[in-house]
Formats: structure tokens, sequence, C-alpha cells
């Protein structure tokens, strides 16, 4: 499997792509508070979407332990994610499985709600 | 420290940039910090702090945003506000959005309107009162005067339960 993501380096944010056998982790480190998130994380998601259903995926690992804050439109773009996701017929679809440090506030109030969107969709650890 | 809370004030001003916006956060969560005994409390202030000043900067007609927090020790209580000068459009839309952010159970309202958030084109999110609602609670107020000034004010009761 090559899904030919490559690491993400802009403002306060960095992210880095891990693939192994059949699993993708992106790896999340710094904040998501600039203006446009989108324009980062847009093609970022519809890139991971698009390979985890070509190659079959069945979970893909975002680890958010290392972000320190996602603004609104951050958690915008995630839920763009989820609701293309949810859009997916049920055989195609895989997880995405969100890591999360329970002591960081935001983290332990943002990230759950967003298991509500599409359910069966995302999991949080 | 104490487990008891302690009063104080602070206002900024600054000019409407989004750069400036990360370091108020970080700088009210700390303000916040030392003054009650709660840190997940000063974190969701700090949130909703940034959270507003997001949207001041985005729709500010003028060049100053203004930010006002006073933490009362004695009430356990945190008012904050933050003002900026907007339009009568701006304002008009503003009231009729803030009703819709309160028109229902604080979930369910921010679900809807992040599901909403995905179909929009114009590059706005509108999410930041929801999540400010939901995640935070306390009481939101929206004032605007005849040159439409526009002050979104939140009271936090440190003590209050957390919805989420």
């Amino acid at each position: 499997m090559s899904l030919g993501i490559e690491p993400i380096k802009q403002d306060k944010l960095t992210i880095t792509p891990e693939e192994e056998a059949d699993k993708l982790s992106l790896s999340f480190a710094g904040s998501i508070d600039m203006e446009n998130p989108g324009e980062v994380l847009g093609p970022l998601f519809e890139r991971v979407h698009n390979g985890a259903l070509e190659n079959n995926l069945k979970e893909v690992l975002v680890d958010f332990t290392e972000l320190t804050f996602l603004n609104s439109s951050g958690i915008k773009e995630l839920s763009k994610w989820i609701m293309k996701l949810g859009a997916t017929a049920e055989d195609q679809r895989y997880l995405i499985r969100i890591r999360h440090n329970k002591n960081t506030t935001w983290q332990a109030t943002s990230l759950p709600t967003l298991t509500y969107l599409v359910p069966g969709t995302v999991e949080i650890e | 420290m104490s487990d008891s809370m302690q009063s104080g004030h602070v206002e900024i001003r600054f000019g409407p940039r989004w750069k400036y916006i990360a370091a108020t956060r970080s700088y009210v969560q700390n303000f916040v910090a030392i003054s009650i005994p709660n840190d997940s409390k000063a974190d969701q202030i700090a949130m909703a702090i940034s959270e507003l000043l997001e949207n001041a900067v985005k729709y500010s007609d003028g060049e100053e945003i203004h930010i006002s927090m006073h933490i009362d020790g004695q009430a356990k209580k945190v008012f904050l506000s933050v003002s900026n000068q907007g339009n009568p459009e701006t304002v008009a839309s503003l009231r009729t959005f803030f009703e819709r952010v309160h028109s229902g159970p604080p979930l369910e309202t921010f679900l809807e309107l992040m599901k909403e958030a995905t179909t929009r084109s114009d590059g706005l999110s509108q999410l930041g009162l929801a999540r400010i609602r939901y995640e935070v609670g306390g009481e939101m107020e929206l004032h605007a005067d005849d040159n439409n000034y526009v002050t979104v004010s939140l009271t936090v009761d440190v003590d209050a339960k957390e919805n989420v």
C-alpha cells in the first residue's frame, strides 16, 4: 500500500503520516488555529479518504495527543471528512479512530462530539 | 495555590490581526488559571475567548477589538466580553444567528450546525458560538448599540456542572 501522503508543516502545525501494512496513521502536533485550516486539512482528508477506499483500509488512526488547540474551523474540516465517510456505502467504509489526550480539556470536550455525527464511523480512544 | 478563588480584572485592546488571537488565548488561560482553582475551567474560558476573537476579527469593520474580563472571587463567576465595530448587515445576521444558536438543546444545536457547516462554500464554519454554548455553558448575550458596536458577553459560573 502506498497512499503517497506527504508530511505537512504549516505555521504551528505538523502532520506526520505513517503507512504500515494496511494501516494509515496521521499524527498531529502543534495547533490548528489558522484562519482557514481548510486550505491544509481539506486536500489532506480528501486524499486520505480516497486512498483509504482505493486500498480497502479498515481504519485510519488520527492521533491528536500532541495537538494543543483546534479551532471551530478545524472542527468543520473534520466534520466534512466524517460526513463524506458517512455518505460512502457501508460495506466500503473504514473507521476513523481518534486518539486523544483526556487531560487536555478541549480534547476531552470537543473530540467525543465528532462520534455523534455519523454513528459508527468514528471511535475515540 | 490555595483553593480559594481570587478576584481580578483585565482589559485588552488590539488591532484586528489574526496572529494576536493565539497570544491572547494563552494570556487569558494563564490569567484565569492563577485566579481560580479549576484548570479545566481556565482552558474552557480561553477556548471561548479564542472563538469570540476569531469572530470579532473576521467580522470587524474597525481597527480595534476590545476584550474585558472580570473574575469575581466571591460570586465565583467569570465575566468576559469581546467587542468590535460591526455594520448594519453584520449586526442583523449576527442577531439572527445568535437566536439560532440558542434555539435548541446545546448538543443538538451544535451537531446541526456542524452538519450545515460541511455544506458551506463561503469558507466560514459558524460553529464558534455553538461550541462555546455546548462546551463551556454559562450565559451568553449579544448587544449592539445604535452605532453597530457589537459586544458578545459570557458569564461562566466556575462551580457549575459542565455540559460535557
